[in-house]
């Protein structure tokens, strides 16, 4: 009974309040109008006033201008300086088909034969080349190639109201007994350009659905997400004292009396187009008098995908780490090449050294030949987010930290000079590697929840690839390009 | 245009939308800002804080709850902020139960006009005001008024139930 009596009273009341409406003062709109010019006014100034956001957008710039320096930076380097090996070997004879062999091997028609021998990186046919050019071993002078390479809460004081108040019904409310307790101090906090409640119990969950979300909006805890990236792949291989050991290694070949034949280029340049004559050398010219071994290595692409977990520390500061794998290709021109005299076994001089499981005492200084130089890696970052609100929707971040990687594999010619699953992994690449890590991306809130981004990242790493080694090279992977993801972020 | 095109107007921070939307919902929320308020001045504030939340966050609005019942929401929480920044609402924990000594027929509510009501309800002190609001003409629970005022669920009852005691007096005084 006492409850259908609340009710009738509440159902009262609702229906005298149903189709509530007054005028509001005439001005209102002026005012609202204003406040929301006011608000464009300082968006703008906050873009061109706050420090942060400069600073955030001067990295972003300097990484982007890097980037473009870094691509458009002449892409190939000679390891190592010139080195000269000279051998005296006497000709023991010469036919017309030799002569034509001679002449497959010039510069003009190398071309063809590189391309064709692109093609196949086994061992086979580079052992095919040898066969064929292995009696016109001549010791050839070459040279670097072109290459392509708010809102106030401040109320007004109190001026007349309207609505009378009837004053003579005071004495029935015993205001004296009231013992009226002031609520607590409102505390707000700048965010941005808005203001936000700091109090929580301000929060009222009701069946108001999204408008909760607008007056309540919950910061972000935590995040998943994948993300990918594409970028220039610089191997950064580096090296003093391959040249020379290739130098001495083809040197002591032909010193050793190989009963090889040995064709002399003719000419001073250094060009690898260099004149080399069609017709039977003459008798002078059959002494190797230059060799300059060629490591160059092109820079190439790499691609990453992966997933990342990020949690929020502070307001702005945030911690994420993930897993991704990335793949780097490059490419290797060389000239020098390791063989075994006996097997005809042959590969790249390089190859040879980076991997101990072969083993080919025998080099020589032959025809260029590009080898595909791949990189497999399994990072696990470890970075601080900087973040930075600039607009409604748009959140800038900026990254920094260290990515342990772990190498899966790196190929040069097609054979595995290091591979993780390897039971005799005695190659000279480490396993376990570590690089450092920087970047800016720009977040483009697409929902409460889901979050859209784009930014530039660079990596590198901080310690080289390679163990310790004679010929002292060393290989320090760094890549900078365009990164991009979707995160689901938890609130 | 339909309320939606209104919406996404308002999105695009078209102004002419913004004063549509503007007209057409100003009257209903100011009359509940004016009830939540000790004057209309006070009210107008609240309105026009009310109103500026919800261009910049109009956004959000997902269309799943009615546009009136969200930018009402907007201003009723504008409204306590503003409260409770003036430390206007003070609510006395252990007041005694209010018994309802009157029955609901001996009140007549519904034979008196809105402006009437409204003197009424402006009659009652703040805390009171405010808890009697929420509860009997928004519709919001106890324990939903105790978490968005910080308040016990017990304090929040023994309120309405003052208001309710006050009320039933002063509606005897304008009969």
């Amino acid at each position: 009974m006492a409850s259908n009596n609340e009710n009738e009273f509440l159902n009262q009341w609702r229906e005298g309040f149903e189709q509530e409406a007054l005028q509001p003062p005439d001005d209102l709109w002026a005012k609202i109008e204003a406040e929301l010019d006011k608000d464009q006014k300082k968006v703008i100034f906050f873009w061109w006033k706050n420090p942060l956001l400069l600073s955030g957008i001067a990295a972003s710039l300097l990484l982007v201008l890097s980037w473009f320096f870094i691509i458009n930076e002449p892409s190939n380097k000679t390891v190592g300086t010139l080195a000269t090996a000279t051998g005296k070997v006497e000709r023991t004879e010469t036919t017309h088909r030799k002569q034509q062999q001679v002449v497959a091997m010039l510069p003009q028609n190398r071309e063809n034969k590189k391309s064709a021998s692109a093609k196949t990186n086994g061992k086979k046919a580079q052992t095919s080349k040898l066969e064929d050019n292995i009696d016109n071993l001549r010791v050839a002078s070459t040279q670097n190639p072109s290459e392509k390479n708010k809102v106030t809460n401040e109320l007004p004081a109190v001026t007349s109201g309207v609505i009378a108040i009837n004053s003579t019904n005071e004495p029935l409310i015993e205001r004296t007994n009231w013992n009226i307790e002031a609520i607590e101090s409102i505390a707000f906090e700048p965010y941005s350009n808005r203001f936000t409640l700091n109090r929580k119990r301000l929060r009222v969950e009701a069946d108001f659905g999204e408008a909760d979300a607008a007056l309540n909006k919950k910061e972000t805890l935590a995040w998943v997400g994948v993300h990918s990236g594409i970028a220039p792949f610089n191997p950064n291989f580096q090296s003093s004292g391959l040249q020379t050991l290739a130098s001495a290694g083809a040197k002591d070949f032909i010193s050793n009396g190989a009963n090889y034949e040995v064709v002399q280029s003719v000419g001073t340049s250094s060009t690898t187009s260099g004149n080399v004559s069609t017709e039977e050398p003459p008798k002078s010219a059959f002494k190797a008098s230059t060799s300059q071994p060629v490591q160059k290595f092109t820079n190439g692409r790499a691609m990453n995908i992966g997933v990342r977990y990020g949690k929020q520390l502070g307001k702005r500061i945030a911690f994420e780490s993930g897993l991704r794998y990335l793949q780097g290709t490059s490419s290797v021109t060389t000239n020098v090449y390791s063989f075994n005299e006996q097997s005809g076994e042959i590969t790249s001089f390089l190859a040879n050294y980076l991997n101990p499981n072969t083993n080919l005492d025998n080099t020589i200084i032959n025809s260029e030949q590009q080898l595909a130089n791949n990189y497999e890696f399994l990072q696990v970052p470890f970075q601080f987010v900087y973040q930075l609100p600039f607009a409604t929707k748009f959140q800038a971040d900026i990254v920094a930290g260290l990515s342990t990687d772990v190498l899966l594999s790196s190929k040069l010619g097609g054979e595995k000079n290091a591979a993780i699953f390897s039971s005799t992994n005695t190659s000279l690449y480490r396993t376990l590697n570590m690089s450092g890590l920087a970047g800016a991306r720009l977040n483009y809130i697409v929902s409460s929840n889901w979050q859209f981004s784009v930014g530039t990242n660079f990596q590198q790493a901080l310690f080289s690839t390679l163990k310790p080694n004679d010929a002292n090279m060393a290989t320090r992977p760094r890549i900078m390009g365009l990164t991009y993801g979707l995160n689901y972020r938890f609130k | 245009m339909n309320e939606r095109q209104l919406v996404e107007a308002c999105i695009q921070n078209e102004r002419l939308a913004q004063r549509k939307l503007y007209e057409k919902y100003a009257s209903k929320l100011f009359a509940v800002a004016v009830r939540y308020m000790k004057n209309r001045d006070d009210a107008a504030d609240v309105l026009q804080d009310a109103f500026v939340k919800v261009y910049k966050n109009i956004s959000s609005f997902r269309f799943d709850c009615p546009l009136e019942a969200w930018l009402k929401r907007i201003v009723i929480n504008t409204a306590l902020k503003a409260l409770q920044k003036n430390k206007r609402m003070g609510f006395q924990e252990d007041v005694d139960d209010f018994s309802n000594e009157l029955s609901i027929s001996e009140v007549g509510v519904h034979q008196l006009a809105y402006e009437q009501l409204m003197e009424v309800v402006h009659q009652l002190p703040d805390g009171c005001k405010t808890i009697f609001n929420l509860y009997a003409i928004e519709g919001y629970k106890h324990h939903e008024i105790a978490e968005l005022l910080g308040i016990s669920e017990g304090t929040s009852k023994s309120q309405f139930s003052r208001a309710k005691s006050l009320l039933q007096e002063k509606l005897l005084l304008v009969k």
